[in-house]
């Protein structure tokens, strides 16, 4: 199940993709270098926390998306 | 507390073609991107509803974009021209980066959110890029 709602095409200025740290289903697993599943739960992907900053009253999440996840299942169970 | 959108000068040629991600791509997903944009970003002061595309140039083709955009990694994607989304009454807004160009596709209500979404959903097809599982 995605860790956060992120749209891959969506980004800022950084042209990172971006989130809300207040929409993650686990904020406490969302800082940065982790790895974190993103996206929509019938096509999930692969993501690294780049960074975690604060904007208003809430925080704003940055990531560099790695791939779909199956792409990653398949390169662990092949290692 | 949303903060004014980031836009890049001049305007956006009508005969530009936008990639829209899909897998999934409903009404749904759709709204759901434009109530997060318009939850940090506003435009001529009033939130921004909208959702992000990547768009064509000269040095962006469409294949290009579906090879190393940011919808590379997406299993389905849609295209529409700007000009198509002029006559459902949407305005294209060129915001943020440019590699590839990024943009933001402005909604002003539902009614409009789902005509865009059933013209992008007949044109979903295969991400050509995208490895099948």
């Amino acid at each position: 199940m995605p860790m956060l709602p992120i749209d891959p095409q969506r980004v800022d200025e950084t042209g990172l993709p971006w989130a809300f740290l207040s929409d993650s289903a686990r904020v406490e697993d969302v800082a940065p270098g982790r790895f974190i599943v993103v996206g929509q739960p019938d096509d999930p992907l692969l993501a690294r926390v780049v960074d975690v900053v604060p904007e208003g009253t809430d925080h704003i999440v940055h990531v560099e998306i790695l791939g779909p996840v199956a792409d990653a299942e398949r390169a662990i169970h092949v290692a | 507390m949303p903060r004014p959108v980031t836009l890049r000068d001049g305007s956006v040629p009508a005969d530009t073609l936008l990639v829209v991600r899909g897998g999934p791509l409903t009404v749904e997903t759709l709204r759901q991107d434009c109530d997060i944009t318009a939850r940090r970003f506003l435009y001529q002061g009033r939130p921004l509803w909208g959702f992000s595309v990547e768009g064509t140039d000269t040095d962006w083709p469409v294949e290009r974009i579906l090879r190393d955009g940011r919808v590379r990694s997406r299993q389905l994607y849609a295209t529409c021209s700007v000009r198509e989304l002029r006559q459902l009454g949407c305005e294209t807004l060129a915001t943020f980066g440019v590699e590839p160009p990024h943009y933001t596709v402005r909604m002003v209500d539902s009614h409009m959110l789902e005509a865009v979404a059933q013209l992008l959903i007949q044109r979903t097809r295969a991400n050509p890029n995208w490895t099948p599982r």
